[in-house]
């Protein structure tokens, strides 16, 4: 069973057709019984539709700044040649539209830096995390073990997290990456060990 | 009322007792074995402690808690397995444990188990490990190599032992004279080392401190990742070695050399790679957001 956080962190990978079948299997069938997950699935598809309408370049089919300076009751602009105005407006204009169409689509705009690398990680973290989960699901460990498995599986998720993110902020660094994912590697393998100690309790 | 009924009812109000009146079991036993034999013991609760002596046999002393059913003493000659057996169900509600004592042949090698014992051990040459959770944990002598695993309990090595190897969750780690190969392995407890020579060290932690004062062998090589934590180095002044040192959001502070630098215009996180003296050994720093501080002295 996928919990939330790993299901919502596969959504992009199940649209983009990159999942095993077992994965795509179990994000899809999280998101079936999430709101959360479906609500995010279903924006994510309808943007990629949007994208996919979008031609590739985008020209005026003629124009149109003599109109709009006749209108706006400039005659020098509306009767002269175009000049150096003719090309700056435009562009000021377009740019200025395509700062506020990327801060309106930033939350759905995220890069996916994810590498075969981080993907594996990201997964032996999963796995990891989730034998921890289902140790303590089973109700078996001392009051104290359980805990300190509790705080210690918290401790290295807020530090997995900051990792994650630091990965996704260097992916033009390829020096940093690598540290990071040896990093992220030894916070696994810490992970393992706690989880590994608290099932020999 | 008459003379049989007072006996009846005597007699069931001692029989009612009697757990409570059996009370603690002392514990009185002897084994023989091999001068480098293995030894085992399984304590839940309460403590285990061990120090070596010139005999080879065992001895154990102590007291069985009300609630163990029997103290299983299995084997002889190489290997010796002492048990405290608990009946098996849940809530046994143990308050004070077993107390164990044992005298081993100095030779011997240790495997320790508990939940909330304490585990005391004191000269011995051969290999220690112990396993517990809560219970505090210190080693003392030269043992040919430690490895404990604890969950929160305290843990001191003072030791001069060649191979030191401790994972803990919260625990507060402290390690004297430790020498060739150490590793710590920490969620988020302090760490307080003051080691002899190091061949390999190995420090993996996510918000726990480091204090370590050692010398880095000739061609040591050292690997230190800390997430949050910080980490403060004391080193000789004359030190041979390469640092490569590489810091997320920390700050460094280094008595050896230059400053750390950016390690790129579009990333951020900064690093620094330098040799003080003649290089040799190796030593690699990698912290996201903790210090570092690296000390001369």
């Amino acid at each position: 069973m996928m919990t939330h956080q790993e299901a919502h962190a596969l959504l992009n990978d199940l649209l983009d057709d990159r999942l095993t079948p077992d994965a795509r299997a179990a994000v899809a069938a999280h998101a079936a019984g999430c709101s959360v997950c479906a609500a995010e699935l279903d924006g994510l598809r309808r943007l990629r539709e949007a994208a996919a309408d979008l031609p590739a370049e985008l020209r005026p089919a003629h124009d149109l700044w003599p109109g709009i300076a006749a209108r706006l009751g400039d005659p020098d602009a509306a009767g002269a040649p175009r000049s150096a105005v003719r090309h700056r407006r435009p562009r000021l204009t377009l740019l200025a539209a395509a700062v506020v169409a990327l801060a309106l689509l930033a939350p759905w705009l995220r890069p996916d830096r994810t590498t075969p690398e981080t993907a594996a990680l990201d997964a032996g973290y999963a796995q990891v995390r989730r034998d921890g989960e289902r140790l303590l699901a089973e109700g078996g460990l001392p009051p104290l073990a359980a805990a300190e498995l509790r705080d210690g599986m918290s401790a290295i998720d807020g530090a997995v997290r900051e990792t994650r993110q630091a990965l996704d902020r260097t992916a033009g660094a390829p020096d940093q990456f690598r540290r990071l994912t040896a990093c992220y590697r030894r916070k696994i393998d810490l992970l393992r060990q706690v989880v590994d100690r608290a099932a020999r309790t | 009322m008459n003379r049989n009924a007072t006996l009846a009812i005597a007699t069931v109000l001692l029989l009612a007792a009697a757990p409570a009146l059996a009370g603690r079991t002392p514990i009185d036993e002897t084994r023989k074995v091999d001068g480098d034999a293995v030894v085992r013991v399984d304590n839940l609760a309460g403590s285990i402690t061990v120090t070596g002596w010139d005999k080879n046999e065992v001895q154990i002393r102590g007291e069985l808690d009300e609630k163990a059913d029997e103290l299983r003493i299995d084997g002889g000659g190489d290997h010796l397995d002492i048990e405290v057996v608990y009946p098996k169900k849940k809530n046994l509600n143990i308050r004070e444990g077993s107390v164990l004592t044992l005298r081993v042949p100095h030779g011997c090698s240790l495997e320790l188990q508990g939940v909330s014992s304490d585990v005391e051990v004191r000269d011995l040459r051969g290999t220690i490990q112990s396993s517990t959770v809560s219970g505090d944990v210190q080693i003392h002598g030269k043992p040919a190599a430690v490895k404990i695993a604890s969950v929160s309990g305290e843990v001191t090595v003072e030791a001069e032992s060649d191979e030191v190897s401790i994972e803990s969750v919260s625990g507060r780690i402290e390690v004297r004279g430790a020498r060739r190969s150490l590793e710590i392995n920490l969620v988020s407890g302090d760490a307080d080392v003051q080691a002899g020579e190091l061949e390999r060290l190995r420090f993996n932690a996510v918000s726990g401190d480091l204090d370590l004062r050692a010398d880095p062998a000739r061609n040591a090589d050292w690997e230190l990742d800390c997430h949050s934590g910080e980490l403060t180095l004391e080193l000789p002044g004359g030190l041979d070695a390469d640092f490569d040192i590489n810091l997320f959001s920390g700050d460094l502070h280094n008595d050896f050399g230059p400053k750390a630098e950016r390690t790129s215009k579009f990333a951020p996180g900064k690093e620094l790679r330098f040799t003080a003296g003649k290089g040799g050994a190796r030593v690699e720093i990698n912290t996201f957001s903790g210090d570092v501080r690296l000390v001369k002295r």
